[in-house]
């Protein structure tokens, strides 16, 4: 367990690293990106721009100002150029709505997901498998900020059954934001559920093949227990791993798209929104943030795998 | 579908010898025959390809205008009446269901149609270079990792993560933003910002782990077969081994994945351009009318009808077509998909011999 | 067809023979609805068992003598089986039953142990977990203690020892042998009238096998118990059956006392089968013996220990000269070690010496674990040896790589186990046929010609030229697998268990091709075989000289002959002696 984390970590801090040096350079080889220019402002004096690319270290070597920037990272005094407002209080200040997101859509998504799952391989090859086998792909092949267009159109401008976006705080107005949430997460989940529900129909049908369900039976159990504690049992596994990786994904601004039809100001939207503007620190961070989220889930996914399934070893 | 239920392993059947030289793709072509939703939906997204293909026919035939005409001041008759193309307050006129502004207009009074269907070029278009780099990269990443383990495996492997960790979006995003601005100037290859080839290489290279795990694990598990070693033992080389005795095995893995990669090419073209990353104005693309149309709802909601049902048609036929495609080829392809992500367990291996 | 001893259509005619037959199977009828059409696996079989009796039923593959065992068991249905007849369990019904019932009945009044332990049992429970289930599954006045309690009490009655930690492993943690135990004592756990037993050892090394079949037979000894024995191996059979039923195609060929058909067996298909378990004459020396053999003919009382000194020990360096000549593949005290969990280095060869000469057929024998496998991927260079030297005729290959491997690769073949892994599914027979040929640059126009020929030499003919190798059987693929090992002309064949995969019949069919092939020689010199395998009959059916391995070690080296009369070391004595013997003529025959 010990060498198994160490060497994560490592991994993990390398990954991170590339990351962040990707994240830099692409920033630092546009054409049009000298951000003096843009922050002096339009009138200003070529010895304005000067002035204002030494005072932020635009003149020195970009190894030198990678340094310093990830210097600031760390120690949390990082400022976007846009604004000049500090860049780690913004993304605090912007997790709430993506948290609630993510949360409220992986519940979501995992039960609805898990029980067309089953329900499909149950029925297999019947009329029931066959519906919910078209409802996933429909679901699979729309586009989340298409279904949440529609969902604000028709639920919430036609029939004004909710609210047309916008975020309110769970400690504020609790039922607020449960209305506030409800598309949001509908419109996030729909693809997931149709994914999720077509890999645990194929894994449990798999697992029903396998011998040690045909011993489960020959021992005499009721079908509901053979197919609770042997089946599922052994095809959640799969999918316990898959949603740990997809909803960091989704914590670390994954759903920018949704996040900006419904204006939730959530950390997505907070990137798009500087990745427009070609603000490098903002962009940088939240970057380096879901890249976080995905490799210490991702590490987090290994460690419950071994635990649910024990014949893996977290060695390798 | 297999004949059989599911559950517990196939009967011991004592079939008689079946005529000989029927290829693993001659049975899947013939389960493929026989799959009715399959050829349908393969047939639907074709039907779609086709119609794009033809926009500059109903272009210039039908609808009489270009993707990019204005007509915001004109007037169109529909049924006796002479209606704005865009009203004053900045309303388009919706479907007409006539040639002229078949699908309505937009708030630059174009021709919603003639856009969808050269917009529809325009993300297929992206749609198919995207997955066909994503396929080029994933076989040579994966085949090599997997077959030639140790260091190249070491350093492929991490090269998958970085991407792999980077957002999709957000690197497609900081991508196609910075790009936009200036295009890409690599020396040989120069880019313009305007050019499709940057959505298209963006989106291809952001789904590059999702093949090239699998294949990796595919590979892996290849190269312990015995007739890899019956191959090494005839003396033949490592890339006569790829090429002869490992990539056959894995065209069907590939052919599988080609359905799924340009459906998921689509969608997240379609995202991209939405956050202003992908195609950019005037060129349409389903995604930046869908955008468009969503900046200006509710007032004209078949801005976004028109391009979203378009888009889940060409993507839903190509998903289907890709569920049934893997179905004929390999039923167990399913299993791999989800592997992607992880390394799983040879769960036969510790029976067989050997310590 | 069958004798019907039945008395399935007539209800309470005898109430004394009814009482003795546990199981009463009449007319059983099991067919399948595949993509080719109906298959009819099980086509009127009639049959009982009696209390603490062992029913043994014997098939090669294909047989449908499985299809018997799970459609006593309810087990057939969910595969979507059609079944007719009637089936009988004392005073159950058990074709007619409904699944509520049949789940009553399974695991307290009939159980079943399969074929392969690790696929049957649950990879993410705990074994004593998985035997307590079927306990309360059917005694829900047990609590969990109670019946974990119970749990370790059946695994120490099964014989695992240490029962009271082990019920806490998983089934991953233990040996073949042990999960295999772990199976029986769930079957157990309700203790049932009727065991059905599926090819239980058929997984398990020759010593574990003797154990487990010592098992049964003290649980007929012990109980009122009546089993039946599913097996395609005629020697478990001899050890264990009371009476045994012989299947072929559905159909139920011959049935009576053990002793009886294994002595003289009435029906043809019986007599082949036994024919082909008899174990071959031993093979007599021939031309060229083994080195230790021509040097020290005799002394030392025989004994052909290979003590790590290797060949350097035993032979004076003058006759190490000569040897040089005729020795075609020499291995000098090679070892392998991986590197294991946790830092373990596991030493899988540990010096080995051994040579096999021009022409010479040299057998290879140990249990699973023994490093059979490495040893000989280490010999033909697939893998690399950790200390030591190989040595073809004459020069040093321990480390030859690339094109100085060439003429190597040519010489020295290679035969597969698995005849379905070692055939590329992609390709059809011709292409796979003409890789060897392309090595051997033999001119293109000439491929065709040439693969047909391979074809015949191993009993094919040029129509499979065109098949895949899924279209082929069992024994055909390893027919085109030693066809691809003879494109290249080579001067050895290494064999690793070419025939352990294969039905008793095919096996000793592929056995003749295999003798035949060396008589006649390869068009322009001898052919030797290095030969490998668990299967002591195997081996002593084709070898010059035999090698015995155990952890990784040569524990024994000599001819066949005097190997198998007066074996020296204690675990060939063992290996012998596990090793099960037909009764009657077969015996007699060797």
């Amino acid at each position: 367990m010990a060498g198994f984390l160490a060497r994560r970590l490592a991994g993990m801090a390398a990954v991170l690293l590339a990351i962040s040096l990707l994240t830099f350079l692409i920033f630092q080889v546009i054409p049009g990106g000298d951000p003096a220019v843009r922050m002096a402002g339009r009138l200003a004096t070529p010895q304005q721009v000067q002035d204002v690319r030494h005072a932020w270290g635009f003149d020195r070597p970009v190894y030198d100002q990678y340094l310093t920037t990830m210097e600031k990272v760390l120690n949390g005094s990082v400022v976007s150029y846009s604004q000049q407002i500090n860049v780690e209080e913004e993304i605090l200040r912007s997790l709430p709505p993506t948290l609630s997101l993510a949360v409220g859509a992986g519940v979501i998504w995992l039960f609805f997901g898990v029980l067309f799952g089953v329900l499909s391989a149950i029925t297999a090859g019947r009329f029931v498998d066959r519906s919910l086998t078209v409802v996933a792909l429909v679901g699979v092949s729309t586009p989340a900020f298409f279904l949440g267009a529609l969902l604000l159109y028709y639920l919430g401008y036609r029939l004004e059954l909710l609210p047309l976006g916008g975020y309110v705080h769970l400690t504020s107005d609790p039922w607020g934001w449960f209305t506030h949430m409800l598309m949001p997460w509908l419109a996030l989940s729909v693809a997931f559920i149709g994914v999720y529900a077509r890999v645990l129909r194929s894994s449990v049908l798999d697992t029903m093949g396998e011998d040690y369900v045909r011993t489960a039976h020959a021992k005499g159990l009721s079908e509901r227990r053979v197919l609770v504690r042997h089946v599922l049992r052994n095809s959640m596994i799969p999918i316990v791993t898959l949603w740990g990786l997809d909803f960091a994904a989704v914590v670390g601004g994954g759903a920018i798209v949704i996040e900006s039809v419904f204006d939730l100001h959530g950390v997505g939207q907070y990137a798009a929104e500087s990745i427009a503007r070609l603000d490098v620190p903002p962009v940088l961070v939240v970057t380096l943030l879901v890249a976080c989220a995905v490799v210490v889930l991702g590490a987090v996914v290994d460690i419950l795998y071994a635990a649910l399934d024990p014949r893996i070893r977290l060695a390798r | 579908m297999t004949p059989l239920r599911p559950g517990m392993r196939s009967p011991p059947a004592t079939k008689g010898p079946p005529p000989a030289g029927r290829g693993p793709w001659r049975l899947a072509w013939r389960r493929l025959a026989r799959s009715r939703a399959t050829l349908a939906f393969g047939g639907l997204f074709l039907a779609v390809v086709v119609l794009c293909l033809l926009a500059p026919v109903y272009a210039h035939d039908i609808a009489h205008t270009g993707p990019n005409d204005n007509h915001i001041t004109e007037t169109v008759k529909v049924g006796g009446k002479t209606l704005e193309v865009v009203s004053p307050t900045g309303v388009p006129i919706g479907p007409t269901w006539h040639s002229r502004f078949f699908l309505g207009a937009d708030a630059n009074g174009r021709d919603v149609a003639v856009r969808l269907l050269y917009g529809g070029r325009n993300s297929l278009e992206i749609g198919a270079i995207a997955t066909l780099i994503t396929m080029l990269l994933a076989v040579l990443i994966g085949t090599s990792a997997g077959y030639f383990r140790g260091v190249t495996d070491g350093v492929l492997s991490r090269l998958l993560d970085v991407i792999w960790a980077f957002p999709p979006i957000l690197l497609g995003v900081a991508l196609g933003v910075a790009l936009a601005v200036g295009g890409l100037d690599l020396g040989v290859v120069k880019l313009h910002s305007g050019s499709l080839l940057l959505p298209a290489l963006i989106v291809g290279v952001v789904f590059v782990p999702y093949v090239a795990r699998p294949l990796r694990g595919q590979v892996l598990s290849l190269r312990r077969r015995e007739f890899v070693d019956a191959a090494r033992v005839q003396g033949r080389g490592h890339l006569r081994i790829l090429a002869e005795e490992i990539l056959p095995n894995l065209t069907s893995t590939i052919v599988v994945f080609i359905p799924l990669m340009l459906a998921n090419a689509i969608l997240l073209e379609a995202g991209l351009s939405y956050l202003g990353a992908g195609v950019q104005d005037p060129n349409p693309s389903w995604g930046t009318m869908l955008a468009e149309g969503i900046r200006l709802t509710p007032g004209a909601i078949h801005l976004v009808l028109a391009p979203g049902l378009m888009l889940v048609v060409a993507v839903l036929g190509v998903n289907v077509f890709g569920d049934g495609l893997r179905d004929a080829l390999d039923p167990r392809a399913g299993q791999r998909a989800i592997a992607m992500r992880l390394p799983r367990p040879t769960t036969a291996g510790a029976a067989v011999e050997e310590a | 067809m069958s004798d019907a001893s039945v008395s399935g259509e007539a209800p309470r005619a005898d109430t004394a023979a009814r009482a003795a037959e546990l199981l009463d199977v009449a007319n059983l009828r099991v067919s399948f609805d595949t993509e080719a059409g109906e298959v009819r696996a099980v086509d009127g079989v009639s049959f009982a068992v009696r209390r603490g009796e062992v029913l043994a039923l014997v098939g090669e593959s294909g047989s449908g003598k499985s299809t018997i065992g799970l459609t006593l068991m309810g087990l057939t249905r969910r595969l979507g089986a059609r079944m007719s007849g009637a089936v009988r369990l004392e005073e159950e019904d058990l074709l007619g039953a409904s699944e509520r019932e049949l789940q009553a009945l399974r695991g307290r009044r009939m159980a079943m142990v399969f074929q392969d332990p690790i696929s049957s049992l649950n990879p993410v429970q705990r074994v004593g977990w998985q035997i307590s289930e079927q306990i309360r599954a059917h005694q829900p006045l047990v609590n969990g203690a109670q019946a974990l309690e119970q749990a370790v009490e059946l695994m120490d009655r099964a014989g695992i020892a240490d029962a009271r930690s082990r019920v806490r492993a998983y089934p991953h943690e233990l040996s073949g042998g042990m999960r295999q135990r772990v199976m029986i004592a769930m079957a157990l756990s309700c203790e049932p009238g009727l065991l059905i037993a599926d090819e239980p050892t058929t997984a398990l090394d020759v010593t574990t096998q003797a154990q487990i079949l010592a098992q049964l037979r003290e649980l007929r000894e012990r109980t009122e118990m009546g089993i039946l024995f599913i097996t395609h191996d005629l020697g478990v059979v001899a050890e264990l059956a009371d009476r045994i039923l012989v299947m072929r195609g559905g159909q139920l060929v011959e049935q009576g006392e053990a002793d009886a058909i294994l002595q003289a067996p009435a029906h043809p298909y019986t007599q082949s089968l036994l024919a082909a378990y008899a174990p071959r004459p031993v093979r007599s020396p021939r031309a060229w013996v083994g080195p230790q053999s021509s040097i020290t003919p005799g002394a030392a009382g025989g004994s052909h220990y290979s003590t790590g000194l290797g060949i350097a020990g035993e032979a004076p360096l003058e006759e190490r000269a000569q040897l040089q000549g005729r020795a075609l593949l020499q291995a000098r005290e090679l070892s392998v070690t991986f590197r294991g969990s946790r830092r373990t280095r596991v030493q899988v060869l540990d010096s080995v010496s051994l040579t096999l000469g021009e022409g010479e057929t040299l057998g290879v024998v140990g249990e699973s674990g023994a490093g059979k496998t490495t040893l000989i991927r280490c010999l033909i260079r697939l893998t690399d040896a950790s200390s030591g030297t190989i040595h073809f005729r004459g020069q040093d290959i321990t480390k030859a790589k690339g094109r100085q491997l060439t003429p190597v690769r040519r010489d020295l073949q290679m035969v597969f186990q698995d005849s379905h892994a070692s055939l590329n599914p992609r390709r059809r027979v011709e292409w796979i046929l003409q890789t060897g040929l392309r090595l051997r640059e033999v001119p293109h126009a000439q491929w065709r010609e040439r693969a047909t020929e391979l074809l015949e030499r191993v009993g094919l003919r040029a129509e499979h030229l065109e098949r895949y190798p899924h279209e082929l059987s069992g024994g055909e693929r390893q027919r085109v697998g030693i066809a691809r090992a003879l494109s290249c002309d080579p001067r050895a064949l290494v064999l690793d268990e070419p025939v352990s995969s294969l039905d008793a019949t095919v096996r000793a069919q592929v056995l003749d091709l295999l003798v035949r092939l060396q008589e006649e020689g390869a068009p322009t010199r001898p052919l030797s075989y290095l030969l490998v395998s668990h299967d002591l009959m195997v081996v002593r059916g084709v070898s010059d000289r035999v090698a015995v391995m155990r952890n990784g070690k040569v524990v024994e080296v000599g001819p066949t002959e005097e190997l198998f009369r007066a074996p020296q070391h204690e675990y060939t004595q063992a290996l012998l002696a596990a090793c099960l013997k037909l009764p009657g003529q077969v015996r007699s025959a060797v």
